[in-house]
């Protein structure tokens, strides 16, 4: 916490002595009180670090009895000595596998962050592009995996298929990240750069990229987990090493020590660079508590409701002739099999047209009815969740030290390896695959608020403390206030992010679903099925990210500009 | 002229960050493409790309032998073996041409073609169809039967398998409870579940690690889903190409000697998958030796004693197509086989070399 000086114990008891006496004695209260302040910010320190390491060691000799008693004879966790033992014992193997997979991952974190940046400083440069094509970039967000993955095998060569994998689990979110960022900027300092002459190439260039470093950053820490699960994904495409090849024969020979090794391993590969893009941002930009401080989006500028709403639909008309041109254009580009890539008027006629179209619909149908409870259950339960959990940390700093740790890991383990935990745990039903779709939605939203809550100007910060306000007063009138935006942002992110969770658990173990009606459909080389039923899923991702978009303005149009005035 | 920090100090350390990482990727990326290049077809050999269909296993150790033995290149073809996994649709890609020869089962074969793909199967590597139902000593299933009144873990994709096999054993489909399960035991183990289906050489083994004891496995091929597995797939318009069909044939002659080999001593095929093809997989001697072994029953049958490995008879073609229509697979006929290769390179013997 902040070092605020603690009433002063001993100060003045000292009224009939002399004015030099007096002096003296208030001098030395003073020094005793700031030693004592010291002494006390250091024990709080020593207090908080010793509490770290204590619930740490009780965690791990907790899951080494419970694994040793009941987990591992399950075949479902091995013990922290089993796998240190498999770690040491085959320390070659693992290092080969760790070097193919950080190769794949870490070019499709360059490339897909890359790629995300550049976009991102041309949407925001260019407001039109932005209009026609965020929802490109979001529909390639939304796409299923299980409908991705064995598509992308048959798109390029299998070096390229993961890599291409890694960067698409890595674009959007740094894209949205980073365009929160340049837009963060928006204020005095580029009045001042107009004010001087200053072109929207200036202002890009001394306001908008230097205030959107730190939202830059925080997309690479957390890219990092996603490029390290894309990378593990894409070797079920066919790959002789690497931690899913490890991962894959681990699991069918039922060997937990090498199972569990790999996901401490991935856990290792997403926290290293998490760790690491933190301090790079922390020694790059210590202005950026400073500069970011002026987060809330730029407001709209008014028109009547009707030109509002025209305007929306022309862009969301534009926006879906835009996805489905890049649709057709995938499929002559890659020159892709008719057999395999099926246009848009393929899954029309699946759907509408052809003479089983009623059964493929309800089928269909049915199985989004499922997939949508599965991810809006689990979607509001990681939300609230997620908030909770940066707001009790902040309240507490000693959970966030303690936790952190625990949410970076449960974010980075390859959920295929969870999920037989979370199955036994919680069973087949409704209640594993919420908890799935409920930790990939946690993440992220503990992630941004936290930032957004760290992003809470200090002058502010300053003025209630001088106000005397309570912990709590602060929290709910100042820093929940201005993280809405933030919250908000990972909130839009969630959406889909849910979606593709659940169809995951659906495949892996509900079997129902949309995610198994993917998978059953690919088993049967009903290619057909799988585009029409990604087809499907995307646009409800979308269409479930607009609502919340939706509701994102409004509330941020009637609560945020009050609050920050 | 510090408007803004990004044109101090400060930038040129980001910037010196960005460049340093750029310029380390970049640099890997050229080494690695140089040295990755594939060789190109030297002396006169086809190249060819063979799709397997799992990741690197014993599964595969005949092919791993006749390329390392030369096998393939004498019979003029440079084979490609490509790994497989869970999300590879090995028919998808020999249709969509970016494999030669596909690996699957005879109904995944069927199944594609009845999607609208033109397929054809040139030879039959296991002779007996892998999948089976594995139980505990306990709770044993042994007949279809006993399936009945049982949680039975079904991956997606099987299920269609297990329907056919009610169908043919005339069970209750309502008293059996299908699990949905991903390719590990642990189910099993833990007791979620009383019955699984497995691969008949892979997941036992792992079962009676885990669990101490055996299990008991129930071949399913022996109740009604009698087809070919592991089989070699190509496209039609690949036979009707004179040159094509001599190098699938060619092939087909390196294949039948490298599983020729791995007959005759499995050895050499389980040294090269644990410490060359899968050398980065962590696979054990000792378990691929097992695997190997009970692989033996899926190669070696009366039918291939008697005419030679991978082969595929009339006999076996009405087996398969009755499996097929129990299965709800339509369109498929005689012309899914092809076995003017096994006929040429057999020339009535039972062994080539």
């Amino acid at each position: 916490m902040t070092t605020t000086t603690p009433a002063t114990p001993s100060a003045p008891a000292t009224s009939g002595r002399s004015s030099a006496g007096r002096e003296e004695a208030r001098a030395a209260a003073i020094a005793s009180a700031r030693l004592n302040a010291r002494t006390e910010a250091r024990r709080t320190l020593l207090n908080g670090w010793v509490t770290t390491v204590l619930v740490s060691v009780a965690l791990l000799v907790l899951w080494e009895v419970a694994a040793d008693l009941w987990l591992t004879k399950l075949g479902v966790l091995a013990s922290p000595t089993a796998i240190i033992q498999s770690l040491v014992t085959d320390s070659g193997l693992y290092v080969n596998a760790v070097s193919a997979t950080a190769w794949v991952a870490m070019r499709g974190w360059f490339f897909g962050n890359l790629a995300a940046i550049v976009v991102a400083v041309l949407f925001v440069q260019f407001a039109a592009l932005e209009s026609l094509f965020l929802r490109l970039a979001l529909a390639l967000f939304c796409l299923p995996l299980v409908a991705v993955n064995p598509l992308l095998q048959l798109t390029f060569d299998p070096d390229t298929a993961k890599v291409v994998l890694a960067s698409m689990s890595v674009f959007f979110v740094t894209l949205i990240g980073t365009m929160l960022g340049l837009r963060s900027a928006d204020g005095s300092p580029m009045t001042m750069v107009k004010a001087w002459g200053g072109g929207s190439l200036s202002s890009l260039w001394f306001v908008r990229l230097p205030s959107g470093i730190p939202a830059i950053l925080t997309g690479l820490q957390i890219g990092a987990a996603a490029a390290t699960l894309g990378a593990i994904f894409g070797e079920f495409i066919g790959a002789k090493a690497g931690l899913g090849v490890l991962l894959i024969n681990g699991l069918m020979s039922l060997n937990l020590g090498r199972v569990w090794s790999v996901a401490v391993l991935a856990t290792l590969m997403a926290a290293i660079p998490y760790g690491f893009f933190g301090l790079l941002r922390r020694w790059l930009t210590p202005w950026s508590a400073g500069i970011s401080a002026a987060q809330q989006l730029a407001p709209a500028p008014r028109r009547s409701l009707a030109s509002r709403s025209g305007r929306a639909l022309a862009w969301t008309v534009g926006s879906i002739a835009v996805i489905l041109l890049a649709w057709y254009a995938y499929l002559f580009l890659f020159q892709m099999s008719p057999f395999v890539g099926k246009s848009p008027v393929d899954v029309f006629a699946y759907l509408f047209t052809a003479p089983k179209s009623p059964a493929n619909r309800s089928a269909i149908l049915e199985a989004l009815g499922v997939t949508l409870v599965h991810s809006g259950i689990g979607y509001v339960a990681g939300l609230v969740v997620g908030v909770a959990a940066a707001i009790l940390f902040v309240l507490y700093p000693v959970s966030e030290r303690v936790l952190t740790p625990l949410a970076v890991a449960l974010r980075s383990v390859p959920i295929i390896v969870l999920i037989p935990v979370l199955i036994l745990a919680l069973g087949r039903g409704l209640g594993g695959v919420v908890a799935i779709t409920a930790i990939v939605t946690f993440f992220p939203t503990l992630a941004n608020t936290q930032a957004g809550l760290k992003r809470v100007p200090t002058d502010a910060l300053t003025l209630m403390r001088s106000y005397d306000s309570s912990a709590q007063s602060t929290l709910w009138r100042l820093q929940v206030p201005y993280t809405l935006p933030a919250i908000f942002a990972s909130a839009r992110i969630a959406a889909p992010t849910a979606v593709l969770a659940s169809t995951l658990a659906e495949w892996l173990a509900t079997g129902d679903g949309l995610g198994h009606a993917i998978v059953n459909a690919r088993a049967h080389s009903d290619y057909t099925g799988v585009w029409a039923a990604a087809a499907v899923l995307t646009a409800v991702s979308l269409i479930f990210y607009s609502l919340v978009s939706w509701a994102e303005r409004r509330v941020l149009a009637r609560y945020a500009p009050s609050q920050l005035g | 002229m510090n408007l803004a920090p990004f044109g101090g100090r400060r930038a040129l350390r980001a910037a010196t960050v960005a460049l340093g990482i750029a310029s380390v990727l970049a640099v890997a990326t050229a080494c690695s493409s140089s040295s990755g290049t594939p060789a190109a077809s030297s002396g006169g050999t086809t190249p060819l790309t063979l799709q397997t269909s799992w990741i690197p296993l014993v599964q595969f150790g005949g092919s791993y032998v006749a390329e390392k033995e030369g096998y393939y290149t004498n019979n003029g073809v440079d084979v490609t073996i490509l790994p497989g996994g869970p999300d590879v649709d090995s028919m998808a890609a020999v249709e969509s041409g970016q494999a030669d020869i596909g690996m699957g089962n005879a109904d995944t074969v069927a199944q594609a073609n009845a999607n609208g793909a033109d397929l054809v199967i040139v030879a039959a590597g296991f002779q007996k169809n892998p999948l089976a139902i594995l139980s505990t000593s306990d709770k044993p299933i042994t007949t279809p039967a006993d399936m009945e009144g049982k949680k039975i873990g079904v991956p997606t994709g099987d299920q269609a398998a297990q329907d056919a096999v009610v169908k043919a054993n005339n069970l209750d489909a309502s008293k059996i409870i299908s699990v949905p399960v991903g390719f590990d035991v642990a189910p099993l183990v833990s007791g979620e579940v009383d019955g699984l289906w497995v691969f008949y050489s892979e997941q036992p083994i792992a079962y009676e690690a885990a669990a101490g004891k055996p299990g008991v496995t129930m071949l399913t091929a022996d109740y009604g889903l009698d087809v070919y597995a592991q089989v070699y797939a190509v496209k039609r318009s690949t036979l009707e190409d004179a040159t094509k069909k001599t190098a699938i044939e060619g092939f087909l002659k390196g294949e039948i000697e490298g599983w020729q080999n791995y007959v005759k001593d499995p050895t050499e095929a389980v040294e090269l998958t644990v410490n060359d093809y899968a050398k980065d997989g962590g696979l054990t001697i000792e378990e691929q030796t097992k695997q190997a072994a009970l692989q033996m029953d899926l190669l070696v049958t009366d039918e291939t004693k008697a005419n030679g490995l991978l082969w595929i008879s009339d006999d076996g073609i009405t087996k398969n197509l009755a499996t097929l229509e129990s299965l709800g697979i339509t369109g498929a006929d005689k012309s899914l086989f092809d076995t003017s290769l096994l006929t040429d390179i057999y020339q009535g013997k039972s062994s080539i070399g």
